[in-house]
């Protein structure tokens, strides 16, 4: 039988001799001799990987794959008896050829490929679910109506599109790079096929139990750590599993050198523990609640030295990664420059650490917090930009190809989109363009620039790389893949623009003074109403952003359908032990340490735990960071009740409770922020967007009535608002008892509750709920029982921001200032 | 640990960080630079171009 080899360069055509002893750009007729004598041919060298030949037939009409060569016919028999990817074959086995010297020094390795196509698949169902519902929550945005019953309102939403992207289709798209790279790079199987399922059923397992969580309204309330304590603790178990499974891989490994991409995955492993242990330290409440350990200040930072870490060491780093394995992969030519891989890896692992305050400028957060974060952030720019330059610069000489190749179209693009995300990102870093950029569009504008860019169209480019690979047949259009790149393209610049235009818009509208002195725009619903129009083609970018990837999606789909009955075991000869120590003659001493990957990992690790406690420490240990105010008191057990309730229904994600020192900030809401009014805020609520107004000087500032008709129906007093409707909170009833019970959770946090609340929280939050309910028919609203979750939501909005006001000596009364009319406000909000 | 820290200003803390990380990187860089680490990084950016496959091309451009 005939035996053709085409170029491997072409990345889209699996019918050809896999593993090939030829050079890359020639091909040779088979000879009679089995192809172990043909592998035999070249000189081997320690280290080098050499290829059995599985024989694949050029002639589409036959599927089976099996070739007439005696050793090839035994990998089919593997494959045969393997019966799909279930009955996988032995993972290591001696060759069956008559084993010359050279061959008892080495040994079959079959990698696993099945639990690769389980991670790509999963990416890319959750990524069709994560972006749709990203869309819904766009259009939920121009068209309120689309807030649909509590379970599908805005603030619960988002943080189901977060978490879907980020963590499942993100996450997933991680998880099939690093496996099938890892065993590549490695010349190993992952070391335990057990651990390799443990790790994808749990991911699933984890985020089915998101997506039913988040809607039903358990939250953390921290971004992109929404998730509850029992699904952080099994986030943890799977991480490890993970961890120990690529770790073991790595020890087990038949390839000395740990190539760049490698370092780059022990980076995010080692770095997403850490993140994820310490931003989520919680006291259990309940089965589905719990209370942040840190409060105010402090929370605001450990949640932010999270979530641009969670930035840069889940969306960046295991990214990176992926570009050093695929991109060379795709254009079958070296990276660029792998010393600029070496010292750009170290600088960015470094460096990102610090970035997290940039997302707190202006806030409470202190002002050398707050600078630190701008010069590192500043400073992070050059080390991405390492990054981009190896990846666009191995295209050098290369550049005709992208236009064949929708592979390298997605590349490309993904690592231009990530220069510019990664230009814009220290730009807004800086205190001057952060004060006009926070709480606009304009970050949204960015995070989807480096999620819809550089994430997605990196995954997109792998999984198209990869798809004809793992399901063994060619991909069904190259066509329809570059078709997918166009649409996304123009969806995304869309999206992008819009979303630029619609925060810089509102930005300037907050400090817009007229020639009087006075706010030009002082009603803040005049602001968000602007913006309508530009949501609208935000949602249009989004439906072809969206559309496209269905488009992709089911050219994936069409692969897979013409997949072999059974696939085709991946097979290599590696060398049967690691390279001796002194097998390099140079002393080279980063290789030395890449040798050792204990050694690489502790560095790694260590140079994050630096960077973090050069930051986390003082904040934590300088008294100053935080001056106490005498008047600030605890919430009363109501007003704590309609806190969780806040909390539940996602408000952080409209509004923000942080008036920052701006003229134009203190004349529309009150005095600005300080941080020791936040000392009891477990977990803060700062928020980091402005859809809605600001709200931490609300206590006061409306009627008990205009809160209840604003919360049944917002745009019955403020006509409209896009804020969702929550007739339910009119409905539904507080537990008491699970009051009583809170209160004693913020007491174990260190809250200074006295022994009378501690006894009677419930029975205290009754009594303010009775006063409240009678101060609403008095306003000539309507009879609202006390029970209510209404009322502790109302209770709540009454406190916030008014303890500064109070004489430090007066006792806290339980009751709220009940008023009869509007109070005067100073902005008109 | 706590009055040590509380005697350092927080700008005597970031320098300290800065000259760490200036030193290491000058340390990665020089070590990287020099003309025998060439030799290695060009036969470890071949890593993976053979990884599952071996060409000819790319075992002679590869040196122990």
């Amino acid at each position: 039988m005939r035996r053709s080899c085409v170029n491997l360069a072409d990345t889209t055509n699996p019918l050809r001799c896999r593993f090939v002893a030829v050079p890359v750009t020639t091909c040779r007729e088979e000879t009679s001799a089995p192809s172990t004598t043909t592998v035999d041919a070249a000189p081997r060298r320690l280290g080098t990987a050499v290829a059995e030949c599985v024989s694949v037939p050029i002639d589409s009409s036959d599927p089976s794959g099996v070739s007439d060569n005696p050793s090839d016919s035994e990998s089919a028999d593997r494959g045969a008896a393997g019966e799909g990817d279930s009955n996988a074959p032995p993972k290591v086995e001696a060759a069956k050829a008559a084993p010359s010297a050279k061959d008892q020094a080495r040994e079959l390795v079959t990698y696993d490929e099945d639990i690769v196509r389980k991670f790509a698949t999963a990416s890319v169902v959750w990524g069709l679910v994560g972006m749709l519902v990203g869309l819904w929550i766009a259009l939920q945005l121009a068209f309120p109506a689309l807030n649909i019953t509590r379970y599908f309102a805005f603030g619960r939403l988002r943080p189901l599109h977060t978490n879907a992207v980020i963590f499942a289709f993100a996450g997933n798209a991680i998880f099939a790079a690093v496996y099938y790279s890892s065993q590549r790079l490695l010349k190993a199987r992952m070391f335990s096929d057990v651990l390799s399922r443990i790790h994808f059923w749990g991911w699933q397992t984890i985020i089915v139990c998101a997506a039913l969580t988040l809607p039903l309204g358990i939250t953390q309330g921290k971004e992109y750590a929404e998730l509850e304590w029992p699904i952080d603790l099994m986030i943890a178990v799977v991480w490890v599993t993970f961890a120990v499974n690529f770790f073991a891989t790595l020890r087990v490994r038949r390839e000395k050198h740990i190539y760049v991409a490698l370092w780059f995955y022990i980076a995010t492993i080692v770095t997403i523990a850490v993140l994820h242990i310490f931003n989520n330290l919680a006291i259990p409440a309940g089965l589905f609640k719990s209370y942040s350990i840190y409060s105010g200040v402090q929370d605001a930072f450990m949640q932010w030295w999270y979530g641009h870490n969670a930035v840069a060491f889940f969306l960046t780093t295991p990214f990176l990664g992926l570009m050093y394995y695929f991109l060379p992969k795709a254009l079958g030519r070296p990276i660029f420059s792998y010393r600029l891989s070496v010292f750009h890896f170290w600088s960015l692992i470094f460096l990102y650490i610090w970035a997290g305050p940039h997302h707190l400028h202006y806030t409470s957060l202190p002002g050398w917090a707050s600078s630190l974060g701008m010069i590192f952030s500043v400073m992070l720019w050059m080390p991405s930009w390492g990054g981009m330059v190896n990846g666009l610069l191995t295209l050098r000489g290369a550049w005709h190809k992208v236009a064949e190749e929708p592979v390298l179209k997605f590349f490309v693009v993904g690592i231009t989109f990530y220069g510019m995300s990664t230009f814009e990102g220290p730009m807004m870093s800086i205190k001057s363009v952060n004060a006009l950029s926070h709480y606009t569009d304009w970050n949204i504008a960015h995070v989807h620039g480096g999620a819809l860019g550089w994430v997605a169209f990196m995954s997109f480019g792998m999984m198209y790389w990869l798809a004809p690979r793992l399901f063994q047949a060619p991909l069904h259009s190259k066509k329809w893949a570059s078709t997918h790149f166009w649409i996304a393209t123009v969806g995304m610049a869309l999206y992008v623009v819009s979303m630029w235009a619609a925060g810089i818009t509102q930005g300037l509208m907050w400090r817009a003074f007229d020639e009087t002195g006075r706010l030009q725009y002082p009603d803040f619903l005049e602001t968000s109403s602007r913006l309508i129009p530009m949501y609208w083609v935000r949602a249009l970018g989004g439906t072809m952003y969206l559309g496209a990837t269905i488009l992709g999606a089911y050219n994936l789909f069409r692969t897979w359908q013409a997949r072999p009955k059974t696939y085709a075991p991946v097979t290599v000869s590696v060398p049967k032990m690691l390279v001796g120590k002194g097998a390099s003659t140079a002393a080279f001493w980063h290789r030395k340490y890449e040798g050792m990957p204990l050694v690489f990992t502790i560095l790694v690790a260590l140079a994050i735990i630096v960077a973090s406690a050069f930051e986390i420490i003082p904040t934590f240990l300088i008294g100053d960071n935080i001056p106490r105010i005498a008047s600030v008191k605890p919430y009363t057990p109501l007003e704590l009740h309609g806190r969780d309730i806040y909390v539940r229904e996602g408000c952080y994600n409209c509004h923000s409770q942080m008036v920052r020192p701006f003229v134009d900030e203190t004349v529309r809401y009150g005095e600005y922020s300080k941080p020791g009014e936040f000392i009891y805020d477990h977990p803060f609520q700062w928020g980091s967007r402005r859809i809605g107004p600001d709200l931490h000087r609300q206590g006061g500032l409306r009627s008990n009535l205009w809160l209840y008709r604003h919360f049944e129906l917002p745009t019955s007093t403020s006509p409209g608002s896009v804020m969702p409707p929550y007739p339910h909170l009119v409905t539904e009833s507080v537990d008491w008892a699970t009051i009583q019970k809170r209160v004693g959770t913020m007491a174990m946090l260190g809250v200074p509750y006295d022994a009378n609340t501690l006894n009677n929280g419930g029975a205290m939050a009754r009594k303010q709920a009775e006063e409240i309910s009678a101060a609403l028919v008095t306003e000539g609203g309507p009879t609202v029982p006390a029970d209510r979750e209404v009322i502790a939501l109302i209770a709540y909005m009454q406190r916030l921001g008014t303890d500064i006001k109070a004489k430090p000596a007066a006792e806290k009364q339980a009751s709220v200032p009940a008023t009869s009319a509007p109070v005067a406000a100073t902005g008109g909000n | 640990m706590s009055e040590l820290v509380s005697n350092m200003t927080p700008s005597t803390m970031t320098e300290i960080a800065l000259i760490l990380f200036v030193i290491v990187f000058v340390a990665v860089t020089s070590r990287v630079m020099r003309r025998k680490a060439r030799v290695q990084c060009d036969e470890a950016a071949q890593l993976p171009l053979f990884d599952d496959t071996a060409g000819e091309a790319g075992v002679s451009a590869r040196r122990s």
